[in-house]
């Protein structure tokens, strides 16, 4: 989950309005983020993925000026002739770059700290790590344009990189300066590494690693700034810039629009002009279940700062707000007329849909068999199914484990989907030393066996595992329970003599349907049972039933 | 009064062959008079005196025993006694050390604590004893006289004494608390005794009934408070719980459906309309095959997929913008929702309308903790109806199954998901926590995942996460005590049964 921190003391002086933290908090939820906590005057508020827009103060308040029945932001914008020129070298490294000017910024701390911090937040979630896109911010001062975006072997690169004093070249950063290190294997796999520079042949930056020491540093006396995004999504990079751009000039910036000259063609950026939408009036009733008045909808779009651009007696044409990252479909639209209305306000209706319900005959059978066994005197487990090799097979003697699915990386140690329950239920005695004996368990639950000829190559299979462990377990006292299982439910199975190394070798068996192997009965080898660190007998049973699913 | 058929075997065979005793008598002595094991005297005995028919009395004392190196000394005397006993004025250390029996390390102690008690000087190597050394005898020969005492009977300690503070400090004694029982019969139990009853039954017996002996017999009484340990059997809370939510979705109608574990990143990321940059898609919060790999992916289907992700297809919408591979969706994973179920169910364009719901275990690469699980429950219910579903209807279809729960006051709060549209979370007011705690998802599914299924009208649904509902049901802190092999078997045993899940 993406967070905005901030104080509520800074919201309400960007909000310029009255409003209390209770009115805040309301609001917020309504419009779908919630107030995460709140500490003295910190506040933390949750943000959805969706809403890159948000994760600054300035960007949340835009959205909720409107929303709050107050005027919209707008931006002083110019235009100028400088040039941003991305050349066709950076094709295959990092292909897209866009840039802007903001002038008589006020960089105080409240901006700097907040500058910082969306930058860290776009770049650790929208930007991927600035995989997808990566942000740079410099003094306009020593810069002169036009700034060209390059790819050069790291040989040539030399620059004096944020908090250093000396020079480093391009291989030399990604080896010794921190951020360097972090984001090396970014570029390192490149020939050339991108450069930023400007028309003195100045570096600015190696994006998406570090800025120049001396041509990228912003302080409190700066005043004018060059923005630039560099990254692999044309589409994202503007977005990106738009966000950065606006953060920087929400107070008393003025937006000056470059050209950004990329290979194929021309852009004014930051793009700052929303996209024309047509809202069909019958979809929003469909998609709400409300019939609202042309007037109310035109008043809930305001209200989240869309404009309106015409309107039919079948459809309204809006323009959606710049900064909106997530509007994809006339859906996404209608949802914000719906946020506007307020979820809360929708008469629930009930839809007659009239069908017939019922549980999987598998479910029905499971029922009936917890039934049984519980009539039998055992107690119900629910193990996991995700575990270890070493549970599974090592610790059951087993040498040749059958195949079974893994997994790449697992945070907690367990990497293999079990093949039968057995050793889960064994693993369950053991984290139960301390309690009464005897311990009689069952579970039943999906194993996975991988299966080449299934469409995910692997498949669920219901199995039934059973032990009983006593200080007087014997064979006889698991056959009994088989001997009633097979009767109450009329299986026709059959038992041979069984080799299996978990087992005690004349004491088990294994359970054939119709010649195929299908599970194990039988005493538990001592071994096995010393391995869960258990100190009384064990027989036990496991019957898969994928055989008998018809 | 205690009735006499109250006593049990054992009391019954004790209270006789105690009836002389009408002073305390310890139990020891008790055990020997009588020939009864000294436990199993101590266990009737108790019985019998909180039937108030005999009087017991219980003293905890401090027995001092000697150890190893006090039985050492009970055997030779003190060291130091039989160095002084053996200079008579003066000699010199060197020959001393050859003529006396005292070890090395003995004889260094012994001649420094004498030392230091001012019983000998020693000068130019010589050892000259003192004047004061007869006074320091008499006392050595006095604490002998206590280590043979405490040597030959059981000695307690009943105040302070300055001597065995000493013996304590040179490690010649311990200390052992002991508790001193002692029991006498009383009024009551002579009464009782004398209508002591000798046909009684402790146990019917099969004989008994067959040859009709009871009739002349009394039954004994048992005491009917007494507690046994049982280890009964019980089902397992979550499974009882996922039971009974599957009996609300069957009641209103939805038909339940399943799919395997293991799936394609198709079918739970590409069908869902996750962006295949999605930071979920990442190896760090999806578990990824390493084995098998490579799942089949259906032809037409992942055309249709590809064109929606790169430009919306014909649903209407912009699509991702990026390139769409098909290597990426055929990732092979842990599903780590069930959504991906219903899309399979979705994906077979059966006849509106129909409702599926699904109780069922999902993945997610998380370090098991006392707040995460690897691997939990997620209930979801779809329904695809022959006319758009709206969010009005379905708001009113979740306050039906969340009244079905128990859970009477919701609130809905706009969400984002990538497969809804518009998306609400579900909080609900839980009276005994008195908190508005999140206990579900839900939406209204967008034109991105549908058409591909050939659906037109908008279809709802929703999912919630059994695990934290179990957890606030039992007031469970630990959602490693919910279940998996570290559950503690007997919460499984006294989870109380569940009638509304959230009740």
């Amino acid at each position: 989950m993406v967070t905005l921190n901030t104080s509520f003391k800074r919201l309400k002086k960007l909000l310029g309005a009255k409003i209390t933290l209770e009115e805040l908090e309301e609001k917020l939820f309504q419009y779908g983020m919630e107030v995460e906590s709140i500490k003295n005057d910190e506040i933390v508020i949750d943000i959805t993925p969706d809403r890159a827009d948000m994760v600054s103060p300035q960007g949340l308040v835009r959205a909720l000026r409107p929303f709050l029945g107050l005027d919209s932001i707008k931006y002083k914008v110019k235009e100028t002739k400088n040039k941003f020129i991305i050349t066709k070298e950076l094709a295959s490294i990092r292909p897209f770059a866009v840039g802007a000017i903001v002038r008589n910024v006020k960089f105080t701390d409240d901006l700097i700290k907040e500058i910082i911090w969306v930058q860290e937040k776009l770049h650790a979630t929208y930007c991927r790590s600035r995989r997808k896109a990566a942000i740079g911010i410099y003094p306009l001062d020593n810069i002169k344009f036009p700034v060209y975006f390059k790819a050069k072997t790291p040989k040539e690169i030399k620059f004096i990189p944020l908090d250093f004093n000396e020079e480093l070249t391009g291989d030399e950063i990604l080896k010794k300066h921190p951020t360097g290190i972090k984001y090396a294997h970014l570029i390192n796999k490149f020939n050339k590494y991108p450069v930023l520079e400007d028309s003195e042949g100045k570096i600015l930056s190696m994006p998406p690693i570090i800025n120049s020491e001396v041509m990228g540093k912003v302080t409190k006396d700066t005043k004018d700034v060059f923005i630039e995004v560099t990254g692999t999504n044309l589409e994202t990079v503007n977005q990106i810039l738009t966000l950065m751009t606006t953060v920087v000039a929400h107070e008393t910036g003025v937006i000056e629009k470059l050209i950004t000259v990329l290979p194929n063609k021309e852009i004014k950026t930051p793009l700052l002009e929303g996209e024309k939408m047509s809202i069909v009036f019958n979809n929003i009733k469909e998609l709400i279940g409300i019939e609202f008045t042309s007037g109310q909808i035109k008043r809930l779009l305001k209200m989240m700062d869309y404009e309106v651009l015409s309107e039919t007696e079948n459809d309204i044409i809006v323009n959606t707000p710049f900064y909106r990252t997530d509007i994809l479909h006339e859906v996404d639209v209608i949802d914000d007329i719906a946020r506007a209305y307020g979820f809360e306000n929708i008469v629930p209706k009930m839809p007659s849909v009239s069908t017939i319900g019922g549980l999987r005959d598998e479910t029905l059978f499971i029922e009936k068999l917890r039934d049984f066994m519980i009539g039998n005197g055992y107690l119900e487990e629910c193990t996991f199914a995700l575990t270890t090799e070493e549970e599974q097979y090592k610790k059951m003697r087993i040498k040749n484990p059958p195949p079974h699915a893994t997994v790449i990386e697992a945070k907690s140690p367990y990497y293999s989907l079990r093949t039968w329950l057995l050793p889960e239920l064994l693993k369950c005695v053991e984290q139960n030393l301390h309690r009464d004996f005897p311990m009689k368990l069952f579970d039943i639950g999906d194993v996975v066996i991988p299966n080449e000829k299934h469409e995910v190559k692997a498949k669920n299979e219901l199995h039934l595992g059973v032990i009983n462990v006593s200080d007087k377990a014997g064979y006889e006292n698991i056959k009994k329970v088989f001997d009633a299982l097979v009767e109450t439910f009329d299986f026709k199975f059959e038992l041979k003599r069984s080799n299996h190394d978990s087992f005690i070798k004349g004491r088990s068996a294994d359970i054939y349907y119709k010649n195929k192997r299908i599970g194990v009965i039988g005493e538990l080898h001592p071994e096995v049972i010393t391995n869960f660190s258990i100190k009384l007998p064990v027989v036990a049973m496991e019957i898969s039933f994928e055989d008998l699913k018809n | 009064m205690v009735n006499e058929m109250d006593l049990s075997a054992i009391e019954r065979r004790i209270l006789p062959l105690i009836k002389d005793f009408n002073n305390f008598e310890r139990i020891e002595n008790l055990s020997k008079k009588t020939g009864i094991k000294k436990d199993a005297l101590i266990k009737a005995l108790s019985m019998l005196s909180e039937k108030n028919l005999v009087n017991k009395k219980e003293e905890v004392l401090e027995e001092v025993i000697l150890t190893r190196i006090g039985e050492e000394v009970l055997k030779k005397g003190f060291p130091e006694k039989n160095f002084l006993l053996g200079i008579k004025d003066s000699i010199s250390i060197k020959d001393y050390k050859k003529k006396s029996r005292l070890k090395e390390q003995e004889f260094n102690i012994s001649m420094g604590l004498l030392k230091k008690n001012n019983c000998i000087t020693i000068k130019n190597g010589e050892i000259i004893k003192n004047q004061e050394s007869n006074k320091f005898l008499k006392e050595l020969i006095k604490k002998e006289e206590l280590i043979k005492e405490i040597g030959k009977k059981e000695y307690y300690l009943k105040k302070e004494n300055k001597f065995i503070k000493e013996f304590l400090k040179r490690g010649l004694v311990q200390k052992k608390t002991r508790i001193i029982r002692e029991y006498k019969i009383n009024a009551i139990g002579k009464k009782v005794l004398k209508t002591l009853n000798e046909n009684v039954i402790e146990r019917l017996t099969p004989q008994m009934i067959s040859n009709g002996t009871w009739r002349n017999k009394k039954f004994r009484s048992y005491n009917i408070n007494l507690k046994y340990s049982y280890s009964f059997s019980k089902k397992h809370f979550l499974k009882e719980m996922m039971s009974l939510i599957k009996q609300i979705f069957v009641e209103m109608g939805f038909k339940e459906m399943k799919s395997d574990y293991v799936e394609s990143s198709f079918w739970n990321f590409d069908n869902c309309f996750m962006r295949q940059d999605h930071p979920n898609r990442e190896i760090m919060d999806t578990y990824f095959l390493k084995y098998p790999q490579k799942a089949r992916i259906p032809k037409n289907l992942s055309k249709i997929i590809k064109s929606v992700h790169e430009d919306g297809w014909k649903t209407g919408s912009k699509g991702w913008g990026s390139e769409w591979s098909e290597n990426e969706a055929g990732k092979l994973i842990l599903r780590t929702h069930t959504t991906a179920t219903t899309f399979r169910m979705l994906s077979k364009q059966l006849k509106p309308p129909y409702k599926f719901f699904s109780v069922d275990r999902i993945f997610r690469n998380e370090t098991l903790d006392f707040k995460h699980l690897h691997e939990f429950h997620q209930v979801e219910g779809v329904i695809v109806a022959d006319k758009p579903l709206s969010l009005a209807n379905l708001i009113a279809i979740l306050k039906e199954f969340y009244k079905k729960m128990g859970v009477k006051k919701l609130r809905f709060k706009p969400t984002y998901n990538p497969y809804t549209e518009p998306s609400m979370e579900i909080f609900a007011y839980l009276p005994k926590i008195k908190k508005w705690v999140e206990i579900g998802n839900s939406g209204v599914f967008r034109p991105e995942v549908l058409l591909p299924h050939g659906i037109t009208k908008p279809v709802i649904a929703w999912g919630l996460g059994l695990e934290r509902l179990a957890m606030l049901c039992y007031g469970i802190k630990d959602i490693r005590q919910v279940y998996g092999h570290f559950v503690d078997i007997d919460k499984i045993r006294n989870a109380k049964p569940m009638f509304k899940v959230s009740e």
